[in-house]
């Protein structure tokens, strides 16, 4: 989402660059992460509130080879948190009160370090869809934890990112045509949670490209020049106040 | 509770993560505890009333409240529901903080 850089596709939806939801460690959401990543080369970004640690489960194959994973409130303890907990080891009995967080591997392209302040003058700034698939009411709790994470970033709502919702209100069929909305209005990322927001289309709106883009893409991928390094981050250190600003990550290679 | 034989699993049927995945895993274990669990779906909040009036009925012993984005958003009247016709539930982390008897997650 904070690519400063324009994939240079022709097909509109193309600029949504980045497509994110939580519970990565699920099956149905795992797909789509490998689908999104094999077919389109779209920049994906992974949020989780499960309770699996990414680096051990199947999905870590998935936080592997996301290009982008972008974890707003790291240190929230709701959505969307990737405060992991630990699987108990093989052979153990495991903690019952599962509470240790885990570091999070995350792997990102250099340029998505953008400086919030240097679109914050204009007043705007990366736009992020949030496509919700119950209420806003419902989900007030969770949607002032995914403020509070962005501020820890740097980034503050209608100053210099713009949030733009679309609530289901628990009708998940019309989670496909607000998706296409948000990815007409040409959001920079776009944000769900749940399995219903994160579900591919059907075969029938395979038909229509311009609601789901990922799917149709097929020239971006080339365009994306190849991103080979990591980034290790531990909640602790990067997500300090004094680092809260976080433009300390070390990169390594891979 | 030692004694329990027959639990419900509270989901939203729209939600293909739940009565997939979720459900399958949750019927082999009921199994392996020679347990009979039952689907309690619910589409909207107006069906809750309904589904506890129904499990109250089929002597359910205790409920798990699926992950899913519409029962999250209406947690506190789960909770409430499960509260007044006291049965044992267990749900995510909100559930338990909207007053549900047990949680469990991140």
């Amino acid at each position: 989402m904070l690519i400063q850089e324009r994939a240079q596709a022709r097909n509109v939806d193309s600029k949504t660059r980045s497509v994110g939801f939580d519970n990565c460690a699920f099956g149905a959401q795992q797909r789509v992460l490998q689908h999104i990543r094999g077919r389109t080369g779209k920049h994906v970004l992974g949020l989780s509130l499960s309770g699996f640690d990414p680096t051990e489960t199947c999905a870590a194959q998935d936080f592997r080879s996301a290009k982008v994973l972008f974890v707003p409130s790291l240190k929230r303890d709701i959505f969307p948190s990737i405060a992991c907990t630990r699987p108990p080891a093989r052979g153990s009995h495991g903690n019952p009160h599962p509470t240790a967080r885990t570091h999070i591997h995350t792997w990102r392209r250099s340029s998505c370090v953008a400086a919030p302040s240097a679109r914050a003058a204009a007043g705007k700034g990366p736009r992020i869809g949030f496509l919700g698939a119950a209420s806003a009411s419902g989900y007030a709790r969770q949607l002032e934890g995914f403020r509070l994470g962005l501020r820890d970033l740097g980034y503050v709502e209608g100053t210099n990112i713009v949030i733009e919702y679309r609530w289901a209100q628990g009708k998940y069929e019309h989670l496909r045509e607000l998706a296409a909305e948000l990815i007409r209005s040409n959001v920079d990322v776009i944000v769900t949670h749940g399995t219903p927001g994160a579900l591919p289309p059907s075969k029938r709106t395979r038909r229509f490209p311009s609601s789901w883009p990922w799917w149709e893409i097929r020239s971006l991928r080339a365009s994306l020049p190849a991103w080979r390094g990591r980034v290790e981050i531990s909640p602790d250190r990067a997500f300090s106040p004094r680092n809260s600003r976080r433009r300390e990550y070390s990169f390594s290679s891979s | 509770m030692p004694q329990m034989t027959r639990i419900a699993a509270f989901m939203n049927p729209s939600n293909p993560g739940g009565v997939g995945g979720e459900l399958q895993a949750m019927e082999t274990a009921a199994k392996s505890l020679k347990m009979e669990l039952k689907q309690v779906l619910v589409r909207g909040p107006n069906e809750f009333e309904s589904a506890f009036e129904q499990m109250q009925q089929e002597s359910v012993a205790a409920v798990a409240i699926s992950d899913d984005g519409m029962l999250i958003a209406n947690i506190i009247a789960i909770a409430a529901l499960a509260t007044k016709r006291r049965l044992v539930s267990i749900g995510n982390k909100e559930f338990a903080q909207a007053g549900g008897l047990m949680g469990y997650g991140v």
